[in-house]
């Protein structure tokens, strides 16, 4: 049934017997399905974070207070530029521009590394002057949610590292290849992207006043 | 649209976007993110009200995401499906919880007073040793009004572990410990019921 050797775009699943647009269409499919299950799993924090704001405003005010809002922001667009690049690079792979493709996700990565090295400096920062997720509710749900978002940010740059390595072998780009791979990596870290979309306001913004 | 190019061009996938359409968005989300800086710090009356326009402005955001960097735009109808359907699931959860939890408002099970004097910035409130102790004083203070106001205390405590069913424990202990009564402040648990417990011996005494 399944056939690693021979997958037309690098990925497990090998639909042989259907065309390969058809298996682009499923692939691409299969991917807003998971993204619909990723939205309800984090809109359960965000229920919860509605729920606890509503209860104790006052602690969501002083610790929101306590969050860098350049900080945030500049993590804001860098992520929204890594997502400006990742939608370039499956721009790219449609127009099989290998050496466009191997650059765009390179920038990509890197603006996951430089989201990474700004959240690394606000734990840090917020760890080293003893404010631990159990301080009160406000950092309950900062470090679940943003930790959360951390986890899904680390397996994109995994996944984009895989993209860009087998985008050098020409995997995606070859005559007769698919990049439905590219496609269905790019839909994810948009993902990543508009959960981040929702969480600075929530958590760096509102409160603060 | 994109549908029909694929059913004519069968080796062609998803649809191609000129550059300047992802130019155009990346600028508009970056100026939308520079907006809702902007909008957090205007006092827009009620907090509720900031929400919510900070709400709006990152819907549109996830708006331009979703239909132009993901290609929503030339989606099929069943993907739109899949779209819609968390954010329809999501928004009845939100509703249905908060027409649950604001008509629960008197309901007895929610505190009314704001939890914030037991938790935020005072975390030595919650801490054990904090907690034994400020029972523990009570506890001691009236542990030492009690030993020389009556000599018949013991008989009364009976008669509380007797009445009071729930406190019966805590009495027996505190009657037969009265003297040395500090030493049962090491399990936070059991001061608990003794602060209570003093407190009811303190007013019984009152009577006497």
């Amino acid at each position: 049934m399944f056939n690693h050797k021979d997958a037309p775009d690098g990925t497990f699943f090998n639909f042989h017997k259907e065309p390969p647009l058809v298996a682009y269409e499923f692939f691409k499919l299969g991917m807003w399905i998971f993204l619909a299950t990723e939205v309800l799993f984090f809109g359960g924090l965000f229920a919860a974070y509605f729920i606890m704001k509503f209860k104790w405003p006052e602690i969501f005010s002083l610790g929101s207070a306590q969050l860098s809002i350049p900080l945030g922001a500049t993590n804001t667009v860098i992520l929204l530029a890594s997502s400006f690049t990742m939608a370039l690079g499956v721009d790219a792979a449609q127009r099989k521009d290998k050496g466009r493709l191997v650059t765009m996700l390179a920038l990509t990565f890197l603006g996951a590394c430089g989201f990474l090295v700004i959240k690394y400096i606000e734990w840090s920062g917020k760890i080293s002057h003893g404010i631990l997720p159990g301080s009160d509710v406000f950092f309950s749900v900062y470090y679940m949610t943003t930790g959360l978002h951390l986890i899904h940010v680390l397996i994109g740059m995994y996944y984009i590292g895989l993209m860009f390595f087998r985008a050098l072998q020409g995997r995606y780009t070859d005559e007769g290849s698919s990049h439905a791979g590219v496609e269905v990596g790019g839909l994810y870290w948009h993902l990543v992207d508009i959960i981040w979309i929702f969480l600075f306001p929530l958590l760096y913004l509102l409160g603060a006043h | 649209m994109a549908h029909d190019h694929h059913d004519d061009h069968a080796g062609e996938m998803g649809h191609i976007q000129p550059f300047k359409v992802y130019l155009g968005t990346f600028l508009a989300l970056v100026v939308l993110t520079v907006v809702t800086v902007a909008a957090s710090r205007i006092n827009w009356g009620n907090a509720f009200l900031n929400d919510v326009v900070a709400m709006v402005i990152a819907t549109i955001k996830a708006t331009l995401v979703i239909t132009l960097f993901m290609h929503g735009k030339h989606e099929k109808l069943e993907t739109w499906g899949f779209i819609w359907a968390p954010i329809i699931l999501l928004a009845t959860l939100l509703a249905a919880l908060f027409v649950d939890y604001a008509g629960r408002q008197n309901d007895l099970y929610i505190e009314p007073a704001p939890i914030s004097k037991l938790y935020v910035h005072q975390p030595e409130s919650i801490t054990k040793k904090a907690h034994g102790e400020g029972h523990g004083d009570d506890h001691g203070k009236s542990g030492d009004t009690h030993a020389p106001a009556t000599d018949g205390h013991g008989a009364e405590g009976d008669d509380h572990g007797a009445t009071d069913a729930g406190h019966g424990d805590s009495h027996g202990e505190t009657d037969a410990g009265h003297g040395d009564s500090h030493d049962a402040e090491g399990d936070a648990k059991a001061t608990d019921d003794q602060g209570d417990a003093a407190k009811k011996d303190d007013g019984d005494h009152g009577d006497h």
